[in-house]
């Protein structure tokens, strides 16, 4: 009983983790068909500055680092991304790329060797409910990610701002039409990135407890396959892929056997091809996204 | 529809220009000093790699992030094939006996490796095939990751994450440029072959490609063969240039700079694919001599560690945004096109299928108009 809750509970939370990159990914990619691959070096950005201010009390180290993270996804949209804005998908892709090499050697320059984290020490201990234990900073995870998925779709179905940018996703010519700011809504989109991205710095940060310049490689590029195969141009796809591949890799930690156990990624990355294979627009679409013949 | 050999050459005089650039380029600067040649020859198996990845990508528009899994399976096949029989037996003591007792010369081990590479590829096309667009590039990724976890797995064969060691060093300028012409002679003759041209259709406009019967499966089918042969052969190349390597020489950073040659020199044009890896390896070059120190009369300036990389970043940020087509454009409409046709006033530009026979289409050339007036019109 207490293995079997101990995977649903570590599937849960892995898998909160990468609806949440995944969702920051998506929602970039909603309005501006771009997969954004510097997002990892946003968490990565983030990250560091959770180091920088780990002496500060916690919500003043939170709210530090999750502005840091949204000043500079603003500014990357502002400076690399705004010029190019009509390129073909490909152009944006190996931009962002370029952006990504480029924003972890400029980290490589300045911080050079692993720095440690340890704050919030407090939410390692694990807690006891019903006789089960289970691990604090898991409940975290999903607490948090709870918190913030029920406020993107209250923002998305009920604000102003929340209903333009879910139009921009569905067609972003035709809500420009219907006087959609082009250049506010897309900003909007970084921003929210931004701040999902910081929230995931600190909450990745905490669990591994050193911060590298590659930091945030490796849950971005989970998050860069959930929205496909989520289900492109749709926020609800890409929470669903992020979750379910979180999910999938927790079982299979847990059900593999012992040897095969360290090819669990390739197992999991050989099921998104297969993914694709059937349904290649994603598990969820967006419907503007079919293509019309 | 047939074109022959014979047609295709009178257009290949800007490739052919190409081709004696890059080898008066690589055989003199090779000759400096045993470290330039080395870099050059480096730049060259890059070249190939870059090429092969052309084939695939710049004629299907699909782009791929998976090329990188050839690279790697070819390195490892040819390395497992010339290194020496007495070595093997020590660094890599688990490998299958057919394995360890194998050992050919350094060019039949870059066919083989290359024909594994086409194996490979004949396994993953008919289901990578059928996707485009943006879930065929995470597919392609997706693959990338597949075949660097597993090779760094699979320590018997690889080494695992350890480094394979004694691949013989045997690959030089010279060889390695034999390859890049035939890389480009192969690209070229693709492209302009029938079925390149129906997979260039079909890149333009895969629903008139579907409604005119070309499939477009099979077409993109037979140019990810061409292009994983070259790749492999990069890896081959690489392998024997390198001789210690270990599998995550094959993986995210190189994948970035591949695709970032491609972008650069421009993603729809072989000159692009040729020009791409000359101007990243030469800002690279330069960036590294700064960041060693340079003297000019009595100051040494001297940039900070890891320079390279931003400035390597910060130039291809640059070209994506300034020239997002890449320096090349679109097609080969090049400086070395137009002095090709005032050579030539017949000649037909490149992009240009050889359909109409005797009508100048798309012609900029002043030269070409005057050549279209003898045509009958209507």
């Amino acid at each position: 009983m207490q293995r079997v809750v101990q995977i649903v509970l570590d599937g849960v939370s892995l898998g909160g983790l990468y609806a949440l990159v995944t969702l920051g990914i998506a929602l970039v990619f909603g309005v501006m068909r771009l997969i954004n691959f510097a997002h990892a070096q946003l968490i990565m950005t983030g990250a560091y500055a959770t180091v920088l201010l780990q002496s500060q009390p916690s919500p003043v180290m939170v709210v530090g680092t999750v502005l840091a993270v949204v000043v500079l996804a603003l500014a990357m949209e502002r400076i690399a991304f705004r010029p190019i804005r009509n390129a073909d998908p490909t152009t944006l892709l190996v931009t962002s790329f370029a952006l990504s090499y480029l924003i972890q050697n400029v980290a490589i320059l300045i911080f050079g060797l692993p720095k440690s984290v340890n704050i919030l020490g407090q939410l390692d201990s694990p807690v006891v409910i019903g006789g089960v234990h289970l691990s604090g900073l898991d409940l975290t995870v999903i607490g948090i990610t709870i918190v913030l998925l029920v406020g993107l779709s209250l923002f998305l179905g009920r604000s102003r701002l929340g209903i333009q940018m879910r139009g921009a996703a569905e067609d972003f010519q035709m809500a420009r039409l219907m006087g959609v700011r082009a250049n506010r809504i897309i900003a909007v989109a970084f921003a929210i990135s931004g701040a999902f991205a910081g929230v995931v710095a600190v909450l990745l940060a905490v669990q591994v407890g050193v911060v590298t310049p590659s930091f945030g490689v490796e849950p971005v590029l989970i998050g860069f396959v959930a929205t496909v195969v989520g289900g492109m141009g749709s926020l609800f796809g890409a929470a669903v892929g992020g979750f379910s591949i979180g999910i999938l890799s927790a079982v299979l930690q847990s059900v593999l056997p012992f040897g095969v156990v360290p090819f669990r990624d390739a197992l999991v990355f050989s099921l998104v091809i297969v993914t694709l294979l059937i349904r290649p627009q994603g598990l969820l679409p967006s419907a503007s996204l079919r293509e019309r013949v | 529809m047939k074109t022959s050999v014979r047609e295709a050459l009178p257009h290949a005089s800007p490739i052919a220009a190409l081709v004696v650039v890059v080898g008066i380029i690589a055989e003199g600067v090779g000759s400096i000093s045993e470290l330039i040649a080395r870099i050059v020859t480096l730049g060259l198996v890059t070249m190939v790699a870059v090429i092969g990845v052309y084939i695939f990508t710049g004629n299907s528009g699909v782009v791929s992030f998976g090329h990188m899994s050839f690279m790697l399976v070819g390195a490892y096949v040819s390395g497992l094939l010339t290194v020496p029989v007495m070595l093997k037996h020590v660094t890599l003591p688990h490998l299958p006996g057919w394995l360890a007792g194998a050992q050919v010369s350094g060019f039949e081990a870059t066919l083989i490796a290359g024909l594994a590479g086409v194996a490979f590829a004949l396994v993953l096309s008919p289901s990578l095939m059928r996707l485009a667009g943006l879930s065929a590039s995470i597919a392609s990724f997706a693959l990338l990751m597949v075949v660097q976890i597993v090779a760094s797995q699979w320590s018997s064969v690889t080494a695992g994450y350890g480094t394979f060691v004694g691949v013989p060093i045997d690959t030089t300028v010279t060889n390695a440029f034999i390859w890049v012409v035939i890389a480009i002679v192969c690209a070229y003759l693709f492209q302009t072959s029938r079925f390149g041209l129906m997979l260039r259709a079909s890149r333009d406009d895969p629903v008139a490609a579907v409604a005119l019967g070309i499939s477009v499966v099979r077409m993109r089918a037979i140019a990810f063969l061409l292009s994983a042969f070259f790749v492999a052969v990069a890896g081959s190349l690489y392998a024997h240039v390198v001789s210690a390597f270990s599998t995550n020489a094959f993986y995210i950073d190189e994948t970035f700079i591949v695709v970032a040659m491609l972008v650069v020199g421009g993603l729809r044009s072989l000159s692009g694919a040729v020009v791409g890896p000359i101007i990243v390896t030469a800002v690279t070059q330069a960036l590294t001599v700064i960041e060693n120190g340079v003297t000019v009369g009595s100051v040494t300036i001297m940039g900070p560690v890891g320079m390279t990389q931003v400035g390597l970043a910060v130039a291809i940020l640059v070209v994506l945004i300034l020239r997002p087509s890449g320096v090349m454009g679109d097609g080969e409409h090049t400086w070395m096109m137009r002095f090709a046709n005032r050579i030539r006033p017949d000649a037909v530009p490149i992009a240009t299928p050889p359909s109409g026979r005797g009508t100048s289409v798309g012609s900029e050339n002043p030269l070409d108009s005057e050549g279209a007036k003898d045509v009958p019109s209507g």
